[in-house]
């Protein structure tokens, strides 16, 4: 019955998964850009979902400023930590092994939604992902980010091309934490950044996170099914041998 | 001389400013359909709005840092004659 099997595949887009581990930011940024590109060519609506970790670096959104960022600090220093303009959105903000970084390739304009909506629909699945894992969240009016007891545990800044989207959103599962204080992700909140960690008291595992979201990511996204692979063809060199299991 | 604009879609944002945030070309230069033109930025998303048309940008009708409404013109581009 290939006619029946096309028009399902038709009607329910497929988001193809990449755990990709540990990655840099760059090659996970070139890998983006490219599959937004690839997207952007296609009319059957298809969504990539990368997720990772990145090594320890620190972006300033468009919306950010470099005074943010205590650059002075001996920490940063001696540390090494890189600072990156980058042109998503939202302001500064520090990324490092144990946050996991998710990022949809969405094509806006096939699946009808529109920049506000899209947003709310990440944040969505991010808050039924925190609500399957037990921790109790709040959110801000006019703000995309997820707080805690504990501070902010998830923040977002999406890019834009062509009606395709790149970047997304950082939730923080088990990151050390005393970097981010050398980081002001929200000034206007003036809250710090914490952890599912943190708001458990205990072990939270990045594997299970990882895997409960992307259910809650694809049903919000209105796909049905979802597709996991490990890495990506074009990061196999990146990525063999450094898979968090956190 | 046909001329297309560039205009600020609905982004469904309305309670959170939308700026200009970077134009991507300079005023004389060609672009083609689908090249980002103008950044604009809402909160958590930087958005790259696209060329309608493969043309000439000839004129930026909004500056860097402006607040944006949905439904401005932002920019003007004018077809290149023998094009599209």
């Amino acid at each position: 019955m290939p006619e029946v099997s096309e028009q399902f595949e038709q009607a329910s887009p497929v988001v193809e998964t990449h755990l990709l581990g540990r990655v840099s930011l760059e090659r996970c940024l070139n890998l983006q850009q490219r599959l937004a590109g690839e997207i952007g060519g296609r009319d059957d609506g298809k969504i990539a979902l990368l997720l990772c970790e990145h090594p320890e670096i620190i972006t300033v959104g468009r919306g950010g400023s470099p005074d943010e960022v205590a650059s002075h600090s001996q920490a940063l220093r001696s540390r090494q930590i890189r600072v990156q303009w980058v042109n998503r959105g939202g302001g500064c903000m520090l990324h490092a092994p144990g946050q996991l970084a998710i990022y949809p390739i969405v094509p806006l304009r096939w699946h009808d939604f529109s920049v506000g909506e899209y947003l709310d629909r990440v944040q969505a699945a991010l808050l039924e992902t925190l609500d399957e894992l037990g921790v109790q969240t709040a959110t801000r009016p006019g703000r995309h980010g997820i707080w805690g007891r504990t501070g902010q545990l998830a923040a977002m800044g999406i890019a834009v091309r062509n009606w395709v989207t790149y970047f997304g959103a950082y939730l923080n599962v088990c990151p050390a934490l005393g970097m981010f204080r050398l980081v002001e992700t929200d000034p206007l909140e003036g809250t710090r950044m914490s952890s599912l960690a943190a708001e458990r008291c205990g072990i939270m595992r990045m594997t299970t996170v990882r895997s409960i979201l992307t259910g809650h990511l694809a049903r919000t996204l209105g796909c049905d099914r979802y597709h996991l692979h490990t890495g990506h063809p074009s990061l196999r060199h990146a990525t063999t041998g450094q898979k968090s299991e956190n | 001389m046909e001329v297309s604009y560039i205009t600020l879609p609905r982004l469904d944002v309305e309670d959170q400013p939308i700026t200009a945030c970077l134009w991507l070309v300079e005023r004389g230069d060609r672009v083609t359909q689908g090249e980002g033109v103008l950044e604009v930025l809402a909160g958590a998303a930087n958005i790259e709005l696209p060329s309608p048309i493969d043309g000439v940008l000839t004129k930026k009708l909004v500056a860097e840092g402006e607040t944006l409404s949905a439904g401005q013109k932002l920019a003007e581009i004018e077809r290149i004659v023998g094009s599209g």
